[in-house]
């Protein structure tokens, strides 16, 4: 019955990532006319929206892009008699362990710190905390399964503010995030994992596209200044595309509600 | 039974449910919520299930890392499994560090592999004192309605099936571990399947099989069976306050092998 030996329960001191050999896998390359999934460079990947995904939440968000899967679920407004003025929004952002080639830790990282606030900071533009006083929202994304890193950050802020439109929380409009890489000086817009590597910088950019407004900007590497603002005009057509996808949706599904 | 009722009075409200025969979503007391899985869709991991029991939603993913063996135990690997309850799933779960639910999870889940003896260790090690796998399975809660345990482990054993390891080859010469893109399915010598009940004490006790979160929150004690597709007992574990007589526990045993057919069927058409 017992087996001859047993499996150990305890994680080993040192582990690493398998490299398993075979070919390279495609690398955004200068001279490559198309990427690996077909698309222009300046296309968003196609979006699956579902709502109502955690029963108990406010509002929730399942976003799928491509194969990058995220979860946004919204809790509140609760009371909360530190907020005197104004609201408080918190954004909990979270990878999995299993959501990239390399599995990431459980503990909380410096870099889901980074991602939370970059959330939040796109969310702010948008909300009308002053009108929701000792009161805090809390907003939990989870990337269950990452197919390049700020990419996912972008769909996070989608995700986040398609749920706080499920919670019925007050808002000028739909906040959306797109994101867009430059490789061997070639700009690319929403870039999967593999097309992530060797990268000089990237942009993300928060918009409501409706009011035409720009909520937020991340810029990370040394770009000339025309690449910038030719990237902003890109994210900006990207946003749009986004936007009224999400927005037919929603009302789709307030249609099948009644409402 | 009104909105007020329900609210107000959480615990009466189920009490008067169970009193009646029925429950709350209108399930018999035996009855068990239709179980959808789903395995293989996660592709940054190496193994994957989602399932969902009613609105209790589970995701499962399976990571494998190489490591040296440890050296009293040169053939054997390692297998390192986590539940988290994330403040998402639920609005009475806090963010912070694991919760005292969740690291019992962990333990249970980390009992069942154990006690069910599902893989076989020289598997886990391809080159003995040299290499051995490390599986890391991280089962992540995103909705919360009560029973999580029997949904983690049905995710857990759906994504063990789902894996795949790849070949690993020793060069003596150069004394080097190569990985292959060569990937062999990991063989389960059974599968397992686990059954939970809520046992309330009505002036009869009472079995309620697959407890929602509200039912879960208000009943005096849980019992969780984790049957072989046999029927043999692979682990039982109760927990609560109540006192459970060996007819209870008959009553459970025999509840728990009809409805893990159901269960067996749903993880043996992923493959």
């Amino acid at each position: 019955m017992q087996a001859s030996a047993s499996l150990s329960f305890t994680r080993p001191n040192r582990s690493v990532k398998p490299l398993i050999e075979g070919p390279l896998q495609g690398i955004l390359a200068p001279n490559n006319p198309k990427r690996l999934d077909g698309r222009a460079f300046e296309n968003v990947r196609e979006l699956y929206v579902q709502t109502r995904i955690v029963h108990e939440s406010s509002g929730s968000c399942y976003l799928q892009s491509a194969n990058a899967k995220v979860i946004a679920s919204v809790d509140g407004p609760r009371p909360n008699r530190y907020a005197y003025e104004r609201g408080d929004i918190t954004c909990d952002f979270r990878f999995a362990p299993f959501s990239a080639a390399t599995r990431r830790s459980t503990r909380r990282s410096g870099e889901e710190r980074e991602y939370s606030s970059m959330v939040t900071q796109a969310l702010l533009p948008s909300l009308h905390l002053d009108k929701i006083p000792k009161s805090s929202i809390d907003v939990y994304i989870s990337v269950i399964e990452a197919d390049g890193t700020i990419a996912c950050v972008a769909s996070a802020i989608t995700a986040a503010s398609i749920a706080l439109c499920e919670a019925g929380i007050e808002m000028d409009g739909l906040t959306v995030g797109c994101s867009a890489v430059r490789a061997g000086g070639r700009i690319c817009v929403d870039c999967t994992g593999v097309e992530e590597k060797n990268v000089e910088g990237y942009l993300l950019l928060a918009s409501m596209p409706r009011l035409k407004k720009v909520c937020n900007i991340v810029h990370v590497g040394p770009w000339e200044a025309d690449d910038v603002t030719h990237t902003v005009e890109l994210l900006n057509e990207g946003c749009e595309v986004i936007e009224d996808f999400v927005a037919q949706r929603l009302r789709e599904r307030l249609e099948l509600q009644g409402r | 039974m009104s909105l007020e009722f329900r609210t107000l009075q959480p615990a009466q409200y189920v009490r008067k449910h169970i009193e009646a025969g029925f429950r709350p979503d209108g399930r018999k007391l035996s009855e068990r919520r239709p179980v959808s899985i789903s395995s293989g869709h996660i592709k940054s991991a190496d193994g994957s299930a989602i399932v969902r029991q009613g609105n209790t939603t589970v995701v499962c993913g399976i990571k494998l890392e190489l490591s040296k063996p440890a050296t009293e135990a040169p053939n054997t690997g390692f297998i390192v499994p986590n539940v988290t309850l994330p403040a998402m799933c639920h609005p009475s779960v806090k963010s912070g560090p694991p919760s005292a639910d969740a690291q019992s999870l962990s333990t249970f889940i980390k009992e069942v592999i154990e006690s069910s003896q599902l893989i076989d260790p020289a598997d886990l090690c391809p080159i003995p004192s040299k290499a051995a796998w490390v599986l890391f399975i991280d089962v992540i809660c995103l909705d919360h309605d009560g029973n999580i345990k029997d949904a983690a482990v049905a995710a857990v054993v759906a994504s063990l099936r789902s894996l795949k390891l790849p070949r690993v080859e020793y060069d003596s010469d150069m004394e080097k571990i190569c990985v292959t893109s060569d990937f062999v399915e990991l063989s389960l010598r059974d599968l397992v399947v686990s059954s939970s009940f809520a046992v309330l004490d009505v002036g009869s006790v009472n079995l309620i099989a697959d407890p929602t979160w509200e039912e879960e929150e208000r009943v005096d004690s849980t019992i969780t069976l984790v049957l072989f597709e046999s029927g043999d007992i692979c682990l039982t574990a109760h927990s609560g306050g109540l006192p459970i007589s060996q007819q209870t526990l008959q009553s459970a045993m025999k509840l728990a092998t009809t409805q893990s057919k159901e269960v067996l069927k749903a993880l043996k058409l992923l493959k």
